[in-house]
């Protein structure tokens, strides 16, 4: 396991107020004394530059190749994708770049294909096998999203220095697997805690070359998101239960119809989705505003009104175009994300120097998304 | 030296930016000049990040830093002069520079992929079935035989719609190669099933009576 040293500043540079440059704006081409990467402690906002048709085209192509070469091209699909909404990210005058090489996660999706179709073949005929590789599966979760961290976060790069993700399988451990125990011994109380947790593990084990991510948010706000989400969620499921018992009672009785329970089923659905997002909503602000980087911070200023509204009509959009505004939805969503999003640097960020490490694996980047993990960040 | 391409210069060391210039110079090396900066590495060590939508271009120098290029067409003219063969991405570049061909080309094959999918899909079902072997298809249907015999009563259909259903089976089997010659046993199941009798028939009203051989 990698040793990290604790963060230290042999040469703290005092912020200075910012000045005209030649250069990027930023970091000016001053001869003999390059100044300092953010002269001003002013807020820098993220800024995306994407746009909705540029990355149509790049969409569908991937999907085109994808299609064509039965999944193979998906590998590098993954990195462009990858690669074009992280170098449309601006932080103070620079973009960011995603490195990752497509071999290595096309190695990572054949192991993972091998894998599922093992189980399914074998798992069709002995149906032990599948009790067998749940188990082996519940059981490498915590390597498969350490890998997964790590190898996103070496492959991302800003301003010539690397993200670093400390990859310790004990405490992803005891978060992914003993803590979530808790979950159902608390019969779901535990949860939003879990949820704070987690959030804690990704985000404290990043780094910015020798810059260490802290997380600081507190678990009163994961609780207070979670119940409020939950209050609709539960109100909806009375009226979904009254709802039936019409149905039924109109029914004379009888079991309410496929088409009677079709427009019940979608509202479920809807409400589900939107529960999720109410809730992505409600946490952005607390998660980014409880980061920091060393002693430089974050500002979250999602509205959630409007992210409520934007989920809505993307999901709108792409269902009522069978997918083929999923490019215009990730787009603008990716936009307003950023929009939202400040980084308040507390001083000049040349302290941040590089760090070694390794580089992480291609297969737990993989098999995370395979079982549906997405981490948001 | 010819074209001097405007590139803002990392060093990988630590987080500061240096606006430099950069060039090719006849030996082809990367010239790099700025600030601090004075560089000249072979422009065969520099890794050159491929063109994608209107992100900006990025030179990693083998250990030596590395530079962040904005995108444009003169940055892209001056990239393709450093590398050594045409990049194997020029193919994916016409395609997406055809977004409609692409689009369509797309459309068309998800159609085509869902229809194979949607005729091939039961064909493939059916050979596989037919072609499983006569002792696992024997054993098949012993159990399949015990499981309904378990939980179903001996059907009350009176001998003419047992008949009607035997004789489009008989149909059935006419156009199958069969390993075995099946045994058609009737159960009360009280629920749609595909041999259930034709629509209308109501076999609850209807009187019949078999032929004496039936009856015995």
């Amino acid at each position: 396991m990698e040793q990290i040293d604790p963060p230290h500043h042999d040469n703290p540079v005092e912020p200075t107020q910012s000045e005209p440059t030649a250069g990027d704006g930023l970091s000016g081409p001053k001869p003999g004394a390059p100044p300092p990467l953010a002269p001003s402690p002013s807020p820098a906002p993220f800024i995306f530059h994407g746009n909705a048709t540029e990355y149509f085209r790049i969409w569908i192509v991937n999907t085109l190749l994808s299609v064509l070469t039965l999944g193979i091209f998906s590998a590098w699909a993954k990195v462009r994708k990858r690669r074009y909404l992280r170098g449309n990210t601006e932080l103070l005058g620079h973009r960011f770049d995603y490195t990752a090489d497509s071999r290595r996660i096309l190695v990572g999706n054949l192991i993972v294909v091998v894998l599922f179709l093992g189980y399914a073949l074998f798992g069709a005929v002995y149906p032990a096998i599948r009790f067998l590789a749940i188990g082996v599966i519940v059981l490498a979760l915590p390597w498969i999203i350490v890998r997964s961290l790590a190898f996103n976060a070496h492959h991302t790069v800003w301003c010539g220095l690397r993200f670093r993700f400390h990859p310790s399988l004990s405490a992803a451990v005891m978060v992914f697997l003993l803590k979530s125990v808790l979950i159902v011994v608390s019969l779901g109380f535990y949860y939003p805690a879990w949820v704070r947790d987690k959030n804690d593990f990704i985000i404290s084990r990043h780094r910015l070359g020798t810059a260490y991510f802290h997380f600081t948010a507190r678990t009163s706000r994961f609780y207070f998101s979670y119940f409020v989400t939950g209050i609709l969620v539960f109100a909806f499921l009375v009226a979904l239960a009254v709802t039936m018992g019409l149905l039924v009672g109109h029914n004379g009785g009888h079991a309410p119809s496929p088409t009677q329970l079709l427009p019940v089923l979608a509202a479920y659905a809807a409400v589900l989705y939107a529960a999720k997002q109410l809730t992505f909503a409600l946490l952005f602000n607390h998660i980014w505003n409880g980061t920091q980087l060393d002693e430089h911070r974050f500002r979250g200023r999602m509205k959630t009104g409007r992210w409520l509204g934007l989920q809505v009509t993307n999901l709108a959009a792409i269902i009522g175009t069978c997918g083929l505004l999923y490019p215009w939805a990730l787009i603008r969503t990716t936009r307003y994300v950023q929009d939202c999003l400040e980084f308040i640097p507390a001083g000049p960020l040349d302290s941040i120097s590089r760090l070694g490490s390794t580089a992480g694996s291609a297969v737990g980047d993989t098999a995370a998304e395979f079982v549906g993990f997405d981490f948001g960040l | 030296m010819n074209t001097v391409i405007s590139a803002t210069y990392f060093d990988g060391e630590i987080l500061r930016g240096q606006a430099v210039g950069v060039a090719l110079t006849d030996d082809r090396h990367l010239r790099i000049t700025g600030g601090p900066v004075d560089l000249r590495i072979p422009a065969a060590q520099a890794q050159i990040s491929d063109q994608l939508g209107s992100i900006p271009f990025f030179l990693r120098l083998s250990g030596r830093g590395m530079l962040e290029i904005p995108a444009s067409d003169e940055a892209a003219a001056f990239l393709d002069g450093l590398r050594p063969s045409p990049s194997r991405t020029s193919l994916i570049h016409r395609l997406e520079s055809h977004a409609t061909v692409a689009a369509a080309a797309t459309l068309l094959l998800a159609g085509v992929v869902a229809v194979s999918l949607w005729l091939g899909l039961p064909r493939l079902a059916r050979r596989a079935a037919y072609a499983v072997p006569a002792e696992i298809e024997l054993q098949a249907g012993k159990a399949g035989y015990a499981a309904f015999a378990q939980s179903f009563l001996p059907s009350n259909l009176g001998y003419y719609e047992k008949e009607r259903v035997r004789h489009a089976l008989g149909r059935l089997k006419q156009t199958r190669t069969l390993h075995l010659d099946p045994k058609v046993v009737f159960f009360q199941m009280n629920a749609p099933n595909a041999f259930a009798p034709a629509r209308g028939h109501d076999r609850r009203h209807r009187r019949t009576r078999p032929p004496r051989a039936e009856r015995r």
